[in-house]
């Protein structure tokens, strides 16, 4: 399986390529009044609108800096069992993929209720990364109230 | 009723009051002593003239008859004088027996008249005894012993006999008028006892009251003075006394109230007295400590500058050696001038040409740094297309995943094309840093350079500056030597002066320790004066004043 691999304000994480639609560079969003503050706004896609959700804030932090690698990753949010909704990530450095097999993901053995990802891999750089889980990041509540 | 009466009347009154009633008493007493003594040298009178004297007359008148009479007739009838001599004898008292017969008849006379008269029953008697003389005297002419025996046994004796018991009776009668005097004189005496007595006791007890009342009427209002007196002794002036009556104690009151005011107001006036010179005292102290401060500090200051103004000879001395040496130096200096003066012009000249090179090379530095900024935003661009291609890859990375097997080849192109991209952006940041190099290399240039042209014009300034001044030194050398001469002529005056000033110092000096020492003096004058302040102050306090 391929993953990306991106930054978010508190270390390294991968995303499984089948979940992601399309990388494209940032964009200057458009706000949404009494959103979250990690929902920055709202951006055109291809005639469609998209939320944007900044991961560096989520996680804790400062929003992303904008660099030329600060990208918007988009990906389909299962928000039931027939709607699947697009949605952009907004992560640092996600510059690189990785290729490894399914089995070489061992689990941490955790979870801690929706805050935390319980999958951990090793990168070619021997480097620890954990597997970014979208639906457990981010709730299907704060998602269905956008749309 | 006497005591509030008393107390009204001033005490001039009341002690004249005393001395009259006093003087009325002893004139009164007086008066009747008086009386009483007249009374006295009256009956005396009487008794002398009524009574001794005519007995002491009768006495004698029977003396006469006796021994010159009956004796001369007595004698001739015993033959032992002769007739002749008996009649002159009798001649001869018979006017003394006359004469003391009226002398008592006079006397009589005096004591009264008719009734009263003692002697008028009994004026026969002497008639009588006159008539016998005359019949002595005719017979002793007769010259008859026998007629005369007869005459004086007959007639002479019985009328002897009979005259002297009437002259007896007579003296008795006296006699007893002088005791009936006495009775008289005895009873007037008696009563004036009475009444001297009465007058001495009432006189006695009026001076005793009254002076009693006197007495406590002036004690009372001693003893209040003498207790005001005797606070004011213990210092209290706040007592005060209080009298209504106008006389000479009211006046002593008023007067001593008086007195204690002032004298409160005085005790007042020299306690404050007494404060302000303890705090002029205090004052003056501290400002004659800082006297003797300022005089310990002028001694030492006088000290010093001998110290100083025998350095100053000394320094004088040495500069005079000094400046010839310098009067030497000055004729190098000016030639050493002109050759430096020479050489500064050459300097001048360098530098205005590396002021000019400078300025081409910044403005070749300037146009390097244009060349930096156009590469950096080429190496920009190469950037952002790096950029992009790696986000080209990625996609085309994803893509191929998502079609599988079918992708592989895709997949791996898209990889390569990745691993392009990045070894772009990774060359691109290369130059980047390379560029960014230059620039920062360029301009620290410019700004050394920069720094450089500045330095160089202030170089160049200076040494213009330097120029100018170098020739005014060389005029100004030239110029000194005459003056190096007059400031050697000034340093031997100065030497001099100098030397005076140490003999002046020295003066000074023990002038500013005689200063010192009087101001000492007047210290120990300001602590004897202090203890006397004080001293005043406490006695002051003794009185307490409202």
């Amino acid at each position: 399986m391929l993953l990306l691999l991106f930054e978010t304000s508190d270390g390294r994480y991968a995303l499984d390529s089948n979940e992601i639609v399309e990388i494209i560079p940032y964009l200057v969003s458009k706000k949404i009044p009494g959103a979250p503050p990690y929902v920055t706004g709202i951006i055109n896609y291809r005639g469609e609108p998209v939320p944007l959700f900044d991961l560096c804030i989520l996680s804790g932090g400062a929003s992303c800096r904008h660099f030329y690698s600060t990208r918007i990753i988009l990906v389909q949010y299962p928000l039931d069992q027939e709607n699947d909704r697009l949605i952009g990530l907004i992560a640092e450095r996600a510059t690189d993929v990785f290729k490894c097999k399914a089995t070489d993901i061992g689990s941490s053995g955790i979870l801690l209720g929706k805050s935390s990802s319980p999958d951990a891999i090793k990168s070619d750089k021997n480097e620890l990364v954990q597997l970014y889980n979208v639906t457990r990041m981010i709730s299907k509540d704060v998602v269905r109230g956008l749309f | 009723m006497a005591f509030q009466f008393a107390k009204k009347v001033s005490v001039r009154w009341r002690l004249l009051g005393f001395i009259f009633c006093l003087l009325l008493f002893i004139a009164l007493s007086g008066t009747g002593g008086l009386l009483g003594m007249r009374d006295t040298k009256l009956s005396l009178s009487m008794v002398y003239n009524n009574n001794v004297k005519p007995m002491e007359e009768l006495r004698q008148i029977n003396k006469l008859l006796l021994t010159e009479v009956s004796n001369s007739v007595e004698k001739v009838l015993y033959e032992q004088l002769t007739w002749g001599e008996a009649t002159k004898r009798v001649k001869t008292a018979t006017p003394a027996i006359d004469k003391k017969i009226n002398e008592l008849i006079n006397t009589a006379n005096k004591s009264g008249t008719g009734a009263d008269n003692w002697l008028a029953e009994d004026l026969a008697v002497f008639d009588n005894s006159k008539a016998m003389v005359m019949e002595v005297l005719a017979v002793l002419q007769e010259n008859d012993r026998e007629q005369l025996h007869g005459f004086f046994n007959q007639r002479l004796e019985p009328f002897l006999e009979d005259f002297d018991l009437k002259i007896n009776h007579l003296i008795a009668d006296r006699i007893t008028s002088v005791k009936k005097e006495y009775e008289r004189s005895e009873k007037r005496y008696s009563w004036s006892k009475g009444a001297f007595w009465a007058t001495i006791v009432v006189g006695i007890c009026v001076a005793l009251s009254v002076g009693f009342f006197l007495m406590q009427s002036i004690n009372d209002l001693l003893s209040r003075l003498t207790k005001a007196i005797n606070t004011m002794m213990k210092g209290d002036l706040t007592h005060k006394l209080h009298y209504d009556i106008n006389d000479e104690f009211g006046v002593l009151i008023e007067g001593f109230n008086q007195m204690t005011d002032y004298l409160e107001d005085l005790i007042m006036q020299i306690r404050h007295a007494g404060i302000q010179v303890t705090s002029s005292i205090t004052e003056i102290a501290a400002s004659t400590s800082q006297q003797e401060a300022t005089a310990n500090e002028h001694a030492i200051t006088v000290s010093e500058i001998a110290a100083s103004t025998n350095q100053i000879a000394a320094t004088s001395a040495n500069l005079m050696t000094t400046m010839k040496k310098v009067n030497d130096l000055t004729q190098n200096a000016a030639a050493a001038a002109e050759e430096g003066h020479s050489g500064l012009i050459n300097i001048d000249e360098t530098m205005v040409q590396m002021e000019k090179s400078t300025g081409s090379i910044v403005n070749k530095l300037s146009v390097l740094s244009e060349k930096a900024d156009d590469i950096a935003g080429v190496v920009k661009t190469i950037n952002k297309l790096a950029d992009q291609t790696n986000l080209l890859s990625l996609n085309a990375a994803i893509e191929a995943e998502k079609a599988g097997e079918y992708g592989m080849g895709f997949s791996v192109v898209a990889t390569e094309i990745r691993r392009l991209a990045d070894q772009t952006a990774v060359a691109t940041y290369d130059i980047e840093q390379m560029v960014q190099g230059v620039q920062s290399a360029v301009s620290s240039a410019v700004m050394g350079i920069d720094k450089f042209a500045k330095d160089v014009r202030v170089s160049v300034e200076n040494i213009r500056n330097g120029s100018e001044k170098m020739e005014v030194v060389i005029e100004r050398v030239q110029i000194l030597r005459p003056h190096v001469n007059s400031i050697s002529d000034g340093i031997e005056a100065q030497s001099l002066g100098a030397k005076q000033i140490s003999e002046a110092t020295g003066q000074m000096n023990a002038s500013a320790q005689q200063g010192a020492e009087s101001i000492r003096q007047v210290g120990l004058t300001i602590e004897r004066l202090q203890q006397a302040a004080q001293g005043l102050q406490k006695a002051v306090s003794k009185f307490k004043v409202e």
